[in-house]
């Protein structure tokens, strides 16, 4: 569950789209409480699509922000397609497309004036493109962008990301607003756009099922710091949920736990897989039944991850752990 | 330069009214000269050119062209409270250039409305006051609408890039209550002014190239230091 090692592939080097080590920002709020994106190490390479997922406020924007150069990092070192984001501002900005949670363009103009602005920010912008976009996505031309519901604004924004050839795509949330057809649609497209080895792709989302259909990579974010990065299968392996009646839990098997959650029916856990064994062996003497038959033992999806490692003590201390 | 010349293109699209086209932004900035030499033309068809029509026609076109140039400015800083803000965020300019090029959007646009301005007086507006040499009064009288609109930019700039809105508006209030209250204090200083003014009216009289001389250059320092004040604050601004 640490950041992924430099990989190679058939003794080849890989080469990276995106690379972050140690990134680190502090919030520090007038009221004296504050956020901490802590030591965040990640790395996706060319060609893949990474997903970027965590709770509210665990840090996937602020994450976004700082690749974009938007806000200042505290700490760390980031490479866009092999190159200085800081030192290379224009260069890298000019092979990247980005959408946010919230239109970018003044609502005051209309969805024409968007090729006007943005058409000269990209050597590499393909009006025929646009315009195909903008016919799939059904957009008008001559609607003020204010009048637009969010999803033809974030249509907008991935007619915009998708039309100057761009190596990366940052996506902050870009299935928020969007209707069940509009996400498979927007899913087959990245997948087309990556299928030339030469584009990524970086989201950020709630919706999990959207990463179990097209992220190659994962990075799970938690409390600021990365609870795990790397590919997607090997994360959905790691983990096992374990379900038991209300007594089942013995307290020797708290610390082989990296989620809980408790009911009066009884209780649901995430255990990884290598200690799953562990964890077995650890229970209460069994006085009606072997611990394996005890449990219902099932492999973790995205949604169980999330749910019982967010606010979970084990999962800060996991957090702490790899802070240490 | 090809970052400033995006920067200069953005900035006036932005300033468009709603447009998103750069022509869009030059009609609205020299719109009050022309629609002075429009309603002049009406005055003097209608038979109401007397001086006094006159004399409130100037005074309309000169308080717009200056209103037009301080709300286009405030616009372009309003924008960084809005999410339209993001757009600087990505963007394939650095920030530097996008300050620099704002400052270039900003003189370019004023240099065309007070051409036009010239133009109208020329034309239409009679003229700024009697008995001078039509050129030279023209000029002068643009060149203290440049100066003025320029200078303006200048001082308010870094406080919008600084703070928000609101907060900006209201420093600069209390800087022009502090510039007002430092013409007070000079005010009661026994100098003559009587005698300084008629050296001002002398110089200004005189040879024209040494007042626009003069101008330009205060014009360029205070805006070249105002420029190095904004680029650090930007450099260090964060865009949510």
């Amino acid at each position: 569950m640490c950041a992924s090692p430099s990989m190679t592939i058939s003794g080849e080097d890989v080469d990276y789209a995106l690379r972050v080590s140690d990134l680190g920002k502090s919030y520090v709020k007038a009221d004296g409480t504050g956020f901490r994106l802590h030591r965040v190490t990640m790395d996706l390479p060319m060609g893949y699509i990474m997903g970027l997922i965590g709770p509210n406020g665990a840090g996937k924007s602020t994450l976004i922000r700082l690749l974009l150069n938007m806000i200042r990092r505290d700490s760390g070192e980031i490479s866009i397609l092999n190159r200085d984001p800081l030192s290379q501002e224009e260069e890298v900005k000019a092979d990247l497309g980005v959408v946010f949670d919230s239109i970018y363009f003044l609502e005051a103009w209309k969805v024409k004036a968007a090729e006007s602005v943005m058409a000269p920010m990209y050597p590499s912008w393909n009006s025929d493109r646009y315009q195909g976009y903008l016919r799939r996505f059904g957009l008008q031309e001559n609607r003020r962008i204010g009048k637009l519901s969010r999803g033809m604004q974030m249509k907008l924004m991935l007619a915009v990301a998708l039309s100057h050839d761009a190596r990366l795509l940052i996506l902050d949330e870009p299935t928020s607003g969007l209707d069940v057809l509009a996400r498979d649609e927007l899913m087959d497209i990245l997948l087309d756009y990556i299928g030339d080895g030469r584009h990524s792709v970086l989201f950020s989302t709630h919706i999990t099922t959207d990463l179990e259909r097209v992220a190659d990579f994962v990075t799970y974010i938690n409390r600021g710091s990365v609870f795990y990065t790397g590919p997607k299968d090997e994360l959905m392996e790691a983990f096992q949920v374990v379900r038991g009646g209300p007594d089942d839990l013995a307290r020797a098997q708290i610390p082989h736990l990296m989620g809980l959650q408790r009911s009066a029916t009884g209780f649901e856990a995430l255990v990884s897989t290598e200690h799953l064994e562990d964890f077995l062996a650890s229970a209460s003497p069994a006085d009606v039944e072997p611990s394996e038959e005890r449990y219902l033992v099932e492999r973790a999806d995205f949604d169980n991850i999330i749910r019982l490692t967010t606010g979970s003590r084990a999962a800060a201390n996991k957090s702490k752990e790899m802070e240490a | 330069m090809k970052a400033i010349a995006k920067q200069i293109r953005l900035d006036m699209q932005r300033c468009s009214g709603g447009a998103g086209g750069c022509w869009s932004c030059m009609l609205l900035f020299i719109a009050a000269p022309l629609a002075g030499i429009i309603l002049k033309g009406v005055l003097v068809v209608t038979g109401h050119n007397q001086d006094g029509n006159l004399d409130l026609v100037n005074g309309m076109v000169t308080g717009s062209c200056v209103a037009t140039a301080a709300v286009a400015q405030i616009q372009l800083f309003i924008d960084f409270y809005s999410p339209a803000a993001r757009l600087n965020g990505i963007v394939s300019i650095s920030r530097g250039h996008q300050v620099l090029g704002r400052y270039s959007a900003i003189v370019l646009m004023v240099l065309a409305q007070c051409c036009c301005f010239a133009i109208y007086f020329r034309i239409a507006g009679g003229l700024p006051w009697k008995g001078s040499d039509p050129w030279q009064a023209v000029t002068l009288f643009t060149l203290a609408i440049f100066m003025f609109e320029m200078l303006l930019f200048a001082l308010a700039a870094p406080l919008f890039y600084w703070l928000d809105p609101v907060k900006a508006l209201r420093a600069l209030l209390v800087l022009f209550a502090f510039i007002a209250l430092i013409g007070i204090v000079l005010a009661w200083l026994p100098l003559d002014w009587g005698a300084l003014m008629t050296k001002l009216g002398r110089f200004l009289i005189g040879d024209l190239w040494k007042p626009v001389a003069l101008s330009l250059a205060i014009v360029l320092l205070a805006n070249l230091v105002s420029g190095a004040v904004s680029s650090r604050v930007y450099a260090r601004r964060e865009i949510d």
